[in-house]
């Protein structure tokens, strides 16, 4: 079972700085509740697949948007951190790079920001996007 | 069906087929295997990502 921890995540913020000169403010005490609803999640999950382990990150980031807003920053940046979370925790079991049409991705980011997503519609669109 | 229910495209159905009949199976990633997937794709979606972040707000 994957377990990220509030480091390894924001590690992946620093990359995600670097990618566009990016300053973005962070919670660490949001981090760290991601990956405590995530560890909580997983213990109710017998044996849970890739699938189910990136969707429910992914929820828990949008949910709990970690990436504070400050001036400057990209209005849909939690969003994107937890599609981009999603599919790193399935790029090594299920790459290669995922191919989607600028249409679907955007559609994909703009549900995630003003819909209702649940874990379960995400694993569904995961296991669309990879299989 | 209710009047305002759409019925699912094939495509969807074809995935919550696909989900239902497919056993949870333990699988799991490293740090490592995740830290090199999310630069892998951040580096791959780079063009989408600029895209998306730099377009008109709908």
């Amino acid at each position: 079972m994957f377990r990220p921890t509030r480091c390894l995540l924001a590690r992946q913020l620093e990359q995600l700085e670097l990618f566009q000169n990016w300053s973005l403010s962070y919670s660490g005490t949001l981090l760290e509740e991601v990956c405590d609803r995530y560890a909580h999640d997983m213990e109710r999950i017998p044996a849970a697949d890739l699938f189910k382990q990136a969707a429910h990150l992914s929820f828990w980031i949008k949910k709990l948007k970690p990436i504070l807003a400050v001036e400057n920053t990209p209005l849909h940046i939690n969003e994107l951190f937890a599609f981009l979370c999603g599919q790193a925790v399935l790029k090594s079991h299920y790459g290669p790079d995922l191919n989607l049409m600028k249409r679907t991705y955007n559609e994909t980011l703009y549900s995630l920001r003003y819909r209702f997503v649940s874990p379960q519609t995400l694993i569904i669109l995961y296991k669309m996007y990879y299989r | 069906m209710a009047k305002d229910l759409q019925p699912l495209t094939p495509q969807l159905e074809d995935a919550i087929q696909r989900c239902i009949s497919i056993p949870n199976q333990a699988e799991s990633v490293t740090e490592e295997q995740f830290e090199k997937g999310f630069h892998e794709v951040l580096q791959s979606q780079k063009g989408l990502i600029k895209e998306y972040l730099e377009r008109p707000s709908q």
